[in-house]
């Protein structure tokens, strides 16, 4: 996929439970550093990591409820539009229209947080997930590696898993393994850069309250697994 | 930007405290790029080499800090004179590295607005928010001076017994040299002295060599540099996190109030001098669109 038709596709890039309130999240996407922030009426932004004014990161700054507050100089921004609402240093003057945060659409679904870094972009969403729709989001582990090589090693190990099978590639940031006893698992690749990947699992079928810790920590030790595996070959 | 301009590279930069040199016999740290070596016991035999051609380089002593210079200085170590008056506590030394361009480190040493949130409870404090407004001028010597600058002040400096509003004044000297002139809350009629010598060590890395010659009332020199390093480690994570981590020199790159009037100026000084090293530089085409709208 070239540069400009992954900008268009809307990929994960957290979550939805690391979202919570009062927090700022710090992470990237095919390089572009984001500061994801919940506000109080439960809208989730995805903004570009710094503030218009001298390029402070934002994630240093605070999550005041409906507002992103620059650690520098105090500037809010606006949840939703980033348009900064004040600057402390001129109190009560209208800041100018381009006072304004580098804002990219963001929307929430299978228990993730999705943005794309184009407005122009795709919007049938790109999630390629079939009728059997994720339930249990597992953790997200990080995998020093680019999201194809990543793709490969888990069709790999997908293949040398007795009784798990790949299901048909719709698309190279989306794995799909199908198994008796995993059941289904869905992989969602978000790159972070060309050579890192953070990688977002989740699994069609909740377990029973049961058995729910041994399978998080089965499918803990699967992701670990294939991390080893791709960091074994990519360190030598 | 490979190559550091002319006027940087023909220029004096403080490299190390002497006293650090005296303590260890020598030293190894980089200038523009470019890796130097300082060695010495005292004050009559202190030289400066350069690591790749190991060509000996001109050195100075001043303000307790060893100046040297890859080119040939066609002037003097940048002079104050408020280092040399009798009765001042004058403390240097208690250089801080930064992980970003020493300009982006000149900007936030000009920087009035940032007081209530980044050094808040000494420098400043919400709701004493305000930047009035100041005169920012170039001098007939080339300097910046920024003057009537005004900020309530919670604890000004470590003989201040409790907040007013300070006055100060801000003098850009060098392309890497500020200095800012602040109200003595003991003694109003006289002022501080402080100057940030900044050596840019790369594009991206700087050592942040601070001269404090201040009103000596209540002090010593370890509770000025304890003080000095407090407000120094405050901005420090807030340099380390500004992005790109060169100065843009583009007016349209970073968005301005009225209160960044000196960071302006600056900007449009280093661009006027042809300064690129440490800055994103202005693209040709941004001046040619200026003088069109003119037109």
């Amino acid at each position: 996929m070239i540069g400009l038709e992954r900008e268009r596709r809307w990929f994960p890039v957290c979550r939805s439970g690391e979202a919570v309130p009062r927090h700022v999240l710090h992470t990237a996407l095919l390089g572009q550093e984001l500061a994801i922030w919940r506000s109080d009426d439960g809208i989730v932004n995805a903004w570009e990591n710094r503030c218009p004014h001298r390029g402070v990161r934002l994630t240093v700054g605070t999550n005041l409820g409906n507002v992103l507050k620059c650690r520098y100089h105090g500037w809010t921004f606006e949840s939703g539009t980033g348009q900064c609402t004040e600057r402390p240093a001129h109190p009560g003057e209208k800041p100018p229209a381009l006072a304004r945060v580098r804002t990219f659409p963001c929307v929430e679904e299978h228990g993730y947080v999705w943005t794309r870094l184009r407005e122009d972009g795709d919007d049938a969403r790109g999630l390629a997930v079939g009728p059997i729709r994720p339930t249990l989001t597992l953790r997200s582990i990080h995998v020093r590696a680019s999201a194809a090589m990543v793709a490969e090693s888990l069709a790999h190990h997908a293949r040398n898993t007795p009784g798990v099978s790949m299901a048909d590639a719709v698309d190279p940031y989306v794995v799909h393994t199908v198994g008796p006893q995993a059941g289904t698992t869905w992989y969602f690749l978000q790159p972070v850069t060309d050579a890192e990947t953070v990688l977002h699992a989740s699994l069609a079928d909740a377990p029973s309250p049961a058995d729910r810790l041994a399978v998080l920590r089965r499918e803990n030790d699967r992701l670990r697994a294939v991390r080893n595996a791709i960091e074994v070959l990519t360190s030598s | 930007m490979s190559r550091p301009d002319p006027i940087l590279v023909d220029d004096w930069h403080a490299v190390v405290a002497l006293e650090i040199v005296r303590a260890r016999g020598a030293f190894a740290t980089r200038l523009l790029g470019v890796r130097i070596k300082i060695d010495g016991t005292g004050l009559n035999d202190i030289r400066v080499v350069r690591c790749d051609t190991g060509a000996a380089l001109p050195t100075r002593i001043e303000y307790g800090y060893v100046f040297t210079s890859l080119g040939e200085p066609d002037r003097d170590v940048v002079h104050f004179p408020e280092w040399h008056e009798a009765d001042r506590l004058c403390v240097s030394g208690s250089s801080v590295g930064v992980h970003v361009s020493g300009l982006r480190a000149v900007e936030n040493f000009l920087d009035l607005g940032h007081f209530p949130f980044v050094h808040t409870n000494y420098l400043g404090v919400e709701p004493y928010t305000e930047v009035e407004p100041y005169k920012v001028t170039v001098t007939e010597e080339n300097e910046i001076l920024a003057t009537g600058c005004r900020f309530f002040q919670p604890r000004s400096s470590p003989s201040a017994a409790g907040g007013r509003m300070i006055d100060y004044e801000y003098r850009v000297c060098r392309p890497y040299t500020a200095c800012l002139y602040k109200i003595n809350p003991v003694e109003p009629a006289r002022k501080d002295f402080i100057a940030l010598l900044l050596q840019p060590v790369s594009e991206e890395r700087c050592v942040a060599h601070p001269c404090l010659a201040y009103l000596p009332h209540d002090l010593d020199a370890r509770s000025l540099r304890s003080f000095q390093q407090l407000i120094f480690g405050q901005d420090r994570p807030i340099l380390e996190n500004q992005i790109p981590k060169r100065l843009p020199l583009d007016p349209r790159a970073e968005i301005p109030a009225r209160s960044d009037a000196t960071s302006l100026a600056y900007r449009r000084w280093l661009t006027a001098q042809g300064v690129t090293y440490g800055a994103i530089p202005a693209p040709a085409r941004a001046a040619e669109e200026r003088g069109r709208r003119r037109r």
